[in-house]
């Protein structure tokens, strides 16, 4: 697509859907409504098992549909439709975002005005447009925790003034087509969270502003292709969260501030975020090669062997204390360990009567007396008898856990270090090759 | 309580434990136990005996249920340890091939040095 004139830039909108097709309707309709001459919608559908896919092609024939064989994450996905486009403007949208007519003229017109900002973002409100859900983003140190501003704030104007962000969420993201050039496509290795945090913080190394623009507004559903609060989510989020870390930190402010404020605050969080931190630990020890790569893709420095062990096994702590320690009944601190709660007690009859409570205290106690607290004495005694065997027996449980997880920790250091020996064979294997064909070249 | 130990794996006498049944009354008093315990027998079949059954039942069901799962876990643990078996010695055998490999190529080398110090002489 051409661009009509200079007022109207050519914009390509991409929406990434992944089973949303009930909130399709109302956001490709919005799209389809906007005060803007300049623009065509592509759908990238990423292997939905809803009628998403049939719904667009009956309902909405003119969006341009890009079909993927599989779920490959959000940055992959749009990836897929960046790669054919050749607008002034990209523009990315989540299914369940509901813009404004002016959002789109909003957004592009700053970066007309102004060339050296590259990335671009909307104001974005929770249904009910009352509360300010995004105005922009930063990112926590050490721990490279996203905040939006405003988030939960009723709107009264307080976030109306256009700012540089740390980034701008890719529900609404609009980025000029240098930006793409000069840095390229979305990193695909992460498959959801952190691809814009990633994509913003490398637009601006390479000179560009990311910028928050207020008018741009629009309504984001938010979520509704994701299930937050369970063991997947949190691992799939610190899983991104420490590529982002480690493919653009200081390593020695990861090891000095990072690791310790991260062990500290995982004793705040509940079990399942826990847990899920505890397989996100994993899975970067197992990518840690490619995600060093990517660092040194960054221009950023390798870490050194000694930072790379220190790393390892700052990971490997981190992992078992994640994972350790509201499970063990062992751990005496916890007040809801099995032992603690084991026995069931008899609790002396008590009553809040005045005057006459001794006296209906008394009588009850007497009233057991007679037989019920025989009879119910004897149950209470084999139910603590098998309590106490289910607990021992589960201790036991958490004592092979740990084992068979010590086990596969060992085995993911074998394996890495089986693939760097393959490395070091394959790179010798190279330069014999090469020195062989020189060899038969001279004869 | 007289602390029991239990094996890992003996789900079997754990399920045996699991159900909590009803005690006759006892009594060790000359000449009235036999009464007292008719007479107890006699007042807990009033209400509490009707009113405590039911309970029971449901405590034995959910003590049933939790030895099952934890026989399932009992599985899972002697899969993954068949699992990690079996990956410890492919990556302790990888490891071999890797290794026979690498002094391979280190020989390769070697005579590929010589081969370049003939073709250098000899032109």
């Amino acid at each position: 697509m051409t661009p009509v004139n200079q007022s109207f830039p050519s914009v390509t909108i991409i929406v990434l859907n992944w089973n949303a097709g009930g909130f399709l309707p109302d956001c490709l309709t919005a799209l389809l409504d906007l005060n803007y001459p300049n623009f065509q919608v592509v759908v990238v559908d990423n292997n939905s098992s809803d009628d998403s896919v049939e719904m667009v092609r009956r309902s909405f024939p003119h969006v341009e549909l890009i079909g993927s064989p599989t779920n490959r994450g959000f940055a992959a996905g749009n990836n897929l439709a960046l790669r054919q486009t050749d607008t002034d403007f990209v523009v990315l949208v989540n299914p369940d975002v509901i813009v404004d007519a002016d959002w789109l003229h909003h957004l592009i017109s700053p970066m007309q005005a102004d060339e050296t900002i590259g990335i671009t973002g909307s104001k974005l409100f929770y249904p009910g447009r009352t509360l300010i859900q995004h105005a922009g983003g930063y990112i926590t140190s050490p721990q490279a925790l996203p905040g939006h501003y405003g988030l939960r704030e009723a709107d009264s104007g307080q976030h109306d003034v256009p700012r540089d962000v740390d980034y701008v969420i890719g529900a609404s993201l609009a980025v000029r087509r240098e930006v793409i050039e000069q840095i390229g496509l979305m990193d695909e290795d992460f498959f959801l969270y952190y691809e814009e945090c990633d994509y913003c913080l490398r637009a601006r190394r390479a000179g560009f502003r990311v910028v928050y623009v207020p008018e741009a507004t629009a309504v984001h559903i938010e979520s509704v292709t994701v299930t937050r609060n369970n063991i997947a989510y949190f691992q799939t989020y610190h899983t991104s969260r420490w590529r982002y870390l480690f493919k653009h930190w200081p390593i020695a402010i990861i090891l000095a501030e990072t690791i310790p404020v991260e062990a500290a605050w995982l004793d705040t969080l509940p079990p399942v975020h826990r847990q899920g931190a505890s397989h996100a630990y994993v899975a970067t020890l197992k990518n840690l090669r490619p995600i060093w790569r990517a660092r040194q893709a960054a221009d950023l420095a390798f870490p050194t062997p000694d930072e790379q062990t220190q790393l390892d096994r700052a990971l490997r702590d981190l992992r078992q204390k994640a994972w350790q320690s509201p499970y063990l009944a062992a751990d005496t601190n916890n007040a809801l360990s099995l032992e603690n709660i084991q026995v069931v007690a008899e609790r002396p009859f008590t009553s809040q009567l005045p005057l006459v409570g001794k006296a209906v205290a008394w009588l009850r106690t007497m009233w057991g007396n007679v037989a019920t607290r025989h009879y119910v004495r004897a149950l209470i005694q084999q139910q603590n008898e098998f309590n106490q065997l289910v607990t021992s027996y589960f201790n036991q449980h958490q004592v092979k856990l740990m084992q068979q997880d010590a086990n596969g920790i060992e085995m993911i250091q074998t394996l890495a270090n089986l693939s760097t020996q393959i490395a070091q064979v394959n790179e010798q294997l190279q330069a014999v090759e090469a020195r062989l064909a020189r060899l038969t070249q001279r004869q | 309580m007289k602390e029991e130990k239990i094996a890992l794996g003996d789900t079997e006498w754990l399920l045996t434990k699991s159900q909590v049944k009803e005690r006759q009354f006892t009594s060790d008093k000359p000449i009235v136990g036999k009464l007292i315990v008719r007479f107890r027998e006699a007042w807990n079949s009033v209400a509490t005996k009707w009113y405590v059954r039911p309970l029971l039942q449901q405590q034995n069901s959910f003590n049933q249920l939790v030895v099952s799962q934890l026989h399932e876990h009992d599985q899972w643990f002697i899969l993954q340890d068949r699992a990690q078996t079996e990956l410890a010695s492919d990556l302790a055998q990888m490891s071999t091939h890797l290794g026979q490999i690498s002094r391979r190529l280190q020989q390769l080398d070697e005579q590929l040095a010589r081969l370049e110090t003939q073709q250098s002489d000899s032109s």
